[in-house]
């Protein structure tokens, strides 16, 4: 008896590790999900979520990095629910995803779009990508306008 | 713990004992190899290397008779082939490849303890958790270089316990010579493979002839007159690349500085860690992280996990070897010129792991990295299962009193538990890593273009280049984030 509960001692908790494992692996492969944390969704969210693979991912498979996507709460914040990808990697401060989706073309050379992501980053106070977008022939920006403009999308969304 | 050894209570050999034993096993390798082919092709250790391959057999395999510190032109005829039969479709053959190694890696542990009777198949869950859930064992799945020689080698010291430990055939001679050559012109700690092969001889397996042994002793030799002598390849010196020392990471820079003029200290200290390591899980790399985190108020509890489960499986091999001195010391004295004559198959595996932990601890000398000790790791697993299933025959005569008893039995439960938990740690981390390596991909223009990754930039290195991209990015994109209940424990999280 004691042999069977001290086998039992050493065997049981590895084994539930591994049928745990098992299933999380079992249920991938049978393309069901199990114990998975919320992946982004669209190319706004992984912009926000500093998911680079994912954005390249996202515009290879045609997605518009100048389109408005549905942004979970969870993944900037309440207050902005719609936001383009530039908008949303601005909003959580990713320099890096800025720099790549503009690589990556998707910010226009229109002048007007690259001031207004200047101007965004300049009222959430994230300087460094403010001066990656900062254009010297530019015009100034109005405080908090650029801010505002997402975050009545958001409220417009809302009223929807 | 347990002083008194009485009779074995083991329980009979079973064919139905021995195929749960074996699904068990094969589930294990299919798990993990689920979450390896998870991973990309790396950035780093790889594509550099990737793209090095389109040179000729002749012109890629001399270099590495050329070079300081390193030969390993086995490693690098491995790459080639495996790069030459892929077509171009380098994920699929590679992250194969890997898979295949992991899966033949678990299978020969199952050859190597042999587990036969519900006894057996009670312990290979905590043999399994050790050989998986060491930190040692990590950067043999973690990385890919792009193929994981760390793994192969750990595949050849197992395939060589396997043969030297089993019967007699006239092959095993060959086979061992063969290993031995493959292993070490892999990587240096190939050289784990002689250990095996003659340490096993002289504690009295049989599995090698006395002329295979010989055989193996003057290749020793060849090897070291054609690195040192001949091609004066030598070995990797202080300036080569960082290493942990005390409490954070030394630059070369600093080591020169600080061991220049007495390298033997710095040395001594990387083979005494290095076996610490493996008993302890403590260092990890050179660099004492719990008594840093202790000094600094700030121990996490994968620290204490890591700490529990290997003082526990440590203290179960110390049980093991207590109990069995008699038998070790009659059997290890050398009579009518036979060694070991007496000893038991486990009794030599353990031995077997104390040569290995003490021979990996020395060719890691040059600097500390915990993936190098993976063949001590794997052998700490093999001896755990040995001293495991021998505490499960033992311990119910010998376990004296309720209170001992139980006593035992909880800290059964807390060892195993904490290996459950660093198994699932290093499938955890997996998935982390799998992100983290496709985010190199996806940065990798901005590096090159700002000069951080170098590579050739000729159409077909370009064309190497985006295929593996693409791989990484878009045809084979990272698996969901799993969120693990018991983070912290695990690791992740930190």
């Amino acid at each position: 008896m004691r042999q069977v509960l001290l086998a039992i001692a050493l065997a049981v908790p590895l084994a539930i590790t591994a049928i745990g494992l098992g299933a999380i692996a079992l249920s991938e492969r049978v393309g069901a999900t199990l114990l998975d944390g919320r992946a982004p969704a669209n190319l706004a969210e992984a912009g926000a979520s500093a998911r680079a693979d994912l954005v390249i991912r996202f515009l290879r498979a045609g997605e518009d990095p100048a389109r408005v996507y549905p942004v979970h709460q969870d993944v900037i914040s309440s207050a902005v629910l719609e936001a383009t990808a530039l908008e949303a990697a601005i909003w959580s401060r990713q320099l890096e995803i800025v720099e790549l989706l503009d690589r990556e073309g998707a910010i226009p050379h229109d002048g007007g779009t690259r001031r207004s992501l200047a101007c965004l980053a300049l009222d959430l106070g994230v300087d460094d990508v403010a001066e990656y977008l900062a254009a010297a022939d530019a015009a100034p920006c109005m405080p908090e306008q650029a801010l505002q403009a997402v975050m009545a999308r958001t409220r417009s969304a809302e009223r929807r | 713990m347990i002083g008194v050894v009485e009779p074995v209570a083991v329980t009979p050999a079973s064919s139905a004992a021995r195929w749960t034993a074996f699904a068990y096993g094969v589930s294990i390798a299919l798990i993990l190899a689920h979450f390896v082919l998870g991973l990309p092709v790396q950035v780093s250790d790889s594509l550099g290397d990737i793209l090095k391959l389109s040179a000729s057999w002749s012109d890629l395999l001399s270099a590495q008779f050329t070079q300081q510190g390193f030969m390993r032109p086995f490693h690098w005829g491995s790459l080639k082939l495996v790069h030459d039969l892929s077509g171009g479709n380098y994920y699929v053959w590679y992250r194969g490849a890997h898979v295949l190694q992991v899966i033949v890696l678990v299978l020969l542990y199952l050859a190597l303890v042999r587990p036969r009777t519900w006894t057996d198949a009670a312990v290979l869950p905590l043999g399994l958790g050790v050989l998986v859930g060491l930190h040692t064992f990590a950067g043999t799945v973690r990385e890919a270089f792009p193929i994981n020689l760390y793994l192969t080698v750990l595949i050849c010291c197992f395939a060589a316990a396997v043969v030297v430990l089993g019967r007699y055939r006239w092959w095993n001679d060959v086979l061992l010579v063969t290993l031995f050559v493959v292993a070490t012109l892999t990587l240096e700690t190939g050289l784990l493979v002689w250990v095996i092969a003659v340490g096993g001889w002289m504690i009295g397996a049989r599995g090698i002839s006395r002329g295979g042994v010989v055989a193996l002793v003057v290749l020793l030799a060849g090897y070291f007159y054609l690195r040192f002598g001949v091609l004066g390849v030598g070995s990797p010196g202080l300036a080569e690349r960082s290493s942990g020392f005390g409490f954070g990471i030394l630059e070369p820079s600093e080591l020169v500085e600080r061991f220049g003029t007495r390298p033997i200290v710095f040395y001594g200290y990387n083979v005494v860690t290095s076996a610490l390591s493996v008993l302890l899980s403590e260092p990890t790399g050179g660099v004492f992280q719990v008594v840093r985190a202790l000094r600094a108020g700030a121990v996490s509890p994968v620290m204490i996990v890591n700490l529990i489960s290997s003082l526990g499986a440590t203290l179960l091999i110390g049980r093991y070897i207590w109990t069995r001195r008699r038998q070790w010391q009659a059997g290890l004295t050398i009579r009518g010129g036979v060694h070991g004559a007496t000893l038991e198959r486990d009794d030599r595996l353990v031995l077997l792991f104390a040569a290995v932990l003490a021979a990996n601890a020395v060719i890691t000398f040059p600097y500390s990295k915990d993936v190098i000790m993976s063949p001590a790791g794997g052998f700490l697993a093999a001896a755990v299962f040995v001293a495991a299933r021998h505490l499960l025959a033992t311990a119910p005569s010998a376990a004296g009193t309720s209170t001992r008893w139980a006593l035992v039995t909880v800290a059964a439960v807390l060892v195993a538990s904490t290996w459950g938990l660093r198994a699932a740690g290093l499938h955890a981390s997996l998935r982390v890593r799998a992100v983290a390596e496709r985010l190199d991909w996806a940065y990798l223009d901005g590096n090159i273009a700002h000069g951080e990754v170098q590579i050739p930039r000729d159409a077909r290195s370009m064309t190497v280049v985006r295929t593996l991209q693409d791989d990484a990015l878009v045809r084979h994109p990272a698996p969901r984030p799993l969120n693990l209940p018991l983070g912290r424990l695990l690791g992740v999280e930190d």
